[in-house]
């Protein structure tokens, strides 16, 4: 192999920032591991209520994910047969609740489907009887299916955008029926594309919490994320020290599974300047209206009623001092997060894709898993071992927010990487060698190439990350108290309270920040 | 055997109307200036666009509106014509039966005309395995496969270098002969094949402004400018005679 010009500049910012991750991460787990050992034996038990909070666990998972991806199948199917006016404008929600702060969908769906809720005053109205339950494993899952299955959708819909509009034509041409268009044209997009996000969406689930926490309505339905943190507020340490190992285990275990099941071949897929439709008959386009009906109102519905309820019980006694301390503190966690989480994914990528222009694909494949390895490690996980690390420096305000910034970054930073990795090697590919020639490097090279040219990818990561720490209800439920509150834990309070008039105001801000974050930024190019 | 009568279509403030005829066995170039509708055309004829108005005839059926596979035609495009997921062998199947479930008859079949586009050795190859040439040539063998007497090519040999390109061309005129096919092909590059030899219909703007051999282009200088091979020489000629 050629030898090339490297410089140590190539290779630090990279190492640096994994290396901060890796030691983050693991003296987050060490500190587990060793209070663990501590405690000897005696916390080291499985119990029958275990295996059951594990089985459910498992259980609900799995059942939200086959839900959301058969939904997503159809719904995304659907919107590629017929065409809208409003078609973007209904996307533009469907990309907006995977990032949305679960306790705002929990709002949402309350009002929808609560006992006081939309369907049950219409059922009233109409003089029927509305017994459907919220709480406990219905809700569980239409809350799992409400964050997934419009992601899931969206993703699998721009993927049938792709297909080769040649390769559409060929398969009328051939005389391919439904079911063979589905297994030549799709099913191998599923595999590549779905399957991928089938995972995700299962570790999601896996790792739900605040959802569950809210709507689980009994000791019942439990997910190990919510039995890690009950048992810390119930100060039995070593169960949850035990449980957050099971759910490690389990998480690991997960990502390992998953890199096996990536397709050897894969389905070429294109840029169509202009998508090609085949003529649908009339039955199949009054089906597909049918399904984004439906679809498009069990999405838009919560979050409409979260609008409705807002200025239906609006009252300036609503706007508390609480409620502007606590948006104050997420808004600056949220900007400090982002900020951060860009800094350390712009720095892992500079060497990764200067790795990969040098032929090096194995090492800067690990850089990116060392970088990605939060993912491996359930949110409640790294609070818990934060927590223990820190017992004693809770109380300081100015800890707690440092310590709330820096693991949300984290949370965040697989997430960016994914969107930027890409992109960011592409540009290096093109434009490395050139600007060695120019003498432009290190940040003039950052500004001037890197940031130039992905100005708008730059702000949608940013915005991302930024949707995503603030709407986090993970570490901040075990270090909040009233001193220190963000807005998801000032309206979980609110929820926990049955103060549900008042929780949609901070619900609809939320909500509003959330949707103009991620649609203002948007970038059209997708990987 | 292609008729079209009075065939129109319109999209995006482009209106297009086409009417012309090509007989059995005749190879007719289709070209002119970017977005001037060849591809669009081609489209109209294999079923996928369906025209506003007028009468498509193949072979003697009127197909106006005949969805694509029922129609005697197939298709080569520029690219995409394989499956990248399934083997050469399973790509060709597909000419023969969509579901890819084929008699001891039919498979002979299939290594018969692997064989002759000299693939034999490559069935268990996955299409990104071969080069652009064998990709193409792979469709070309699936369009013997489906065993339709009319075949459209979209630039079919575009990204191939002049060598494969020229081999590409032979296997195309002596699988003409062999199975007497009516071609239509759309180019770009006036050297993609000896043109001169062929009619030529050149469309600019929708319209068919030119019907005929590809030498005599040059006697109609609005045409020729528009294809770009207004050579320096008719340019004089032109000038000396005004």
């Amino acid at each position: 192999m050629a030898k090339f010009r490297q410089s140590v500049t190539d290779y630090l910012p990279g190492t640096l920032a994994v290396l901060f991750v890796a030691v983050v991460v693991v003296s987050a787990l060490m500190t587990l591991w060793l209070f663990a050992y501590e405690q000897g034996e005696e916390g080291m038990y499985f119990d029958s209520y275990l295996q059951h909070v594990v089985t459910f666990t498992l259980f609900q998972a799995v059942i939200s994910t086959l839900i959301s991806l058969i939904f997503a199948m159809f719904v995304a199917k659907a919107l590629d047969i017929v065409n809208f006016r409003c078609k973007s404008f209904l996307l533009s929600f469907f990309s907006v609740t995977f990032a949305l702060p679960s306790l705002v969908v929990v709002t949402g769906l309350l009002s929808v489907y609560g006992s006081q809720g939309m369907v049950a005053q219409l059922c009233r109205y109409w003089g029927m009887n509305y017994s459907f339950s919220i709480f406990g494993l219905n809700g569980i899952l239409l809350a799992h299916v409400f964050f997934n299955f419009p992601f899931a959708t969206k993703v699998y819909y721009q993927a049938l955008q792709l297909i080769p509009n040649e390769q559409k034509k060929l398969a009328q041409q051939l005389g391919f029926n439904a079911w063979q268009s589905f297994k030549y044209l799709e099913l191998p997009i599923i595999a590549k594309q779905l399957l991928p996000i089938g995972g995700l969406i299962f570790m999601y689930c896996f790792s739900s919490f605040a959802t569950v926490l809210t709507l689980s309505g009994s000791p019942k339905y439990t997910t190990i994320e919510v039995a890690i943190y009950q048992a810390i507020r119930d100060f039995e340490l070593s169960q949850a020290v035990v449980l957050s190992l099971i759910q490690l285990l389990f998480c690991i275990g997960f990502m390992i599974i998953l890199r096996l099941f990536i397709p050897r071949h894969t389905p070429q897929l294109t840029f169509n300047y202009a998508v090609y439709r085949p003529q649908a008959t009339i039955l199949t386009k009054s089906l597909a209206s049918l399904v984004i009906v439906v679809s498009g109102l069990f999405i838009i519905s919560p979050l409409f009623a979260i609008v409705i309820d807002t200025i239906q019980y609006f009252a300036m006694s609503f706007v508390t001092p609480t409620l502007i301390r606590s948006l104050i503190t997420s808004l600056s966690v949220a900007f400090c997060s982002a900020l951060l989480a860009m800094i350390f994914a712009v720095s892992i990528l500079w060497t990764h894709s200067r790795l990969r222009l040098m032929g090096k694909v194995i090492v800067s494949d690990y850089l990116m898993f060392l970088g990605s390895l939060i993912l491996a490690i359930p949110n409640m996980v790294l609070s818990v071992g934060f927590f223990l690390l820190f017992f004693n420096l809770v109380e300081m305000h100015g800890f707690i927010f440092l310590l709330v910034v820096l693991s949300n970054a984290m949370l965040a930073l697989p997430f960016i990487l994914r969107h930027l990795a890409t992109p960011l090697s592409d540009l290096t590919k093109r434009y490395h060698w050139l600007a060695l020639s120019l003498n432009i490097s290190g940040i003039r090279y950052l500004y001037l190439i890197e940031y130039k040219a992905l100005k708008r990818l730059f702000a949608y990561s940013f915005a991302f990350a930024c949707v995503m720490s603030m709407g986090d209800f993970g570490i901040i439920a075990l270090f909040g108290s009233q001193d220190f509150m963000t807005l998801p834990y000032y309206l979980f309070e609110l929820v926990s309270h049955y103060r549900y008039q008042e929780a949609s105001l901070s619900a609809l801000i939320l909500l509003m920040i959330s949707y103009l974050l991620i649609n203002l930024f948007e970038s059209t190019h997708h990987d | 055997m292609i008729e079209l009568h009075q065939v129109s279509y319109a999209y995006q403030n482009q209106s297009m109307m086409f009417n012309f005829s090509v007989a059995k066995g005749e190879i007719v170039t289709l070209l002119g200036p970017s977005g001037a509708g060849k591809s669009t055309l081609l489209n109209i004829i294999a079923g996928f666009i369906a025209p506003n108005h007028g009468q498509i005839i193949l072979n003697g059926k009127d197909v106006t509106t005949t969805p694509p596979a029922k129609r005697p035609v197939s298709i080569l495009f520029q690219d995409n014509n394989l499956f990248t997921h399934l083997t050469v062998e399973q790509n060709l199947a597909l000419g023969i039966s969509p579901g890819m479930k084929l008699t001891p008859e039919q498979r002979t079949n299939l290594h018969h005309i692997a064989k002759r586009i000299g693939l034999i050795d490559y069935l268990d190859k996955h299409p990104a395995q071969l080069s652009g040439g064998q990709r193409q040539r792979v469709a070309i063998g699936r369009c013997l496969l489906i065993r339709r007497p009319i075949l459209l090519l979209d630039e079919p040999f575009s990204s191939l270098d002049p060598k494969l390109k020229n081999e590409m061309f032979c296997l195309l005129k002596e699988i003409h002969a062999e199975y007497q096919l009516t071609i239509v092909m759309v180019t770009h590059q006036l050297d993609d094949i000896d043109i001169s030899h062929n009619r030529c219909l050149v469309l600019i703007d929708g319209k068919i402004a030119y019907d005929g051999d590809f030498k005599k282009i040059q006697q109609y200088p609005d045409v020729a400018l528009h294809l770009g091979i207004a050579s320096y020489k008719i340019n004089k000629r032109w000038q000396n005679n005004s």
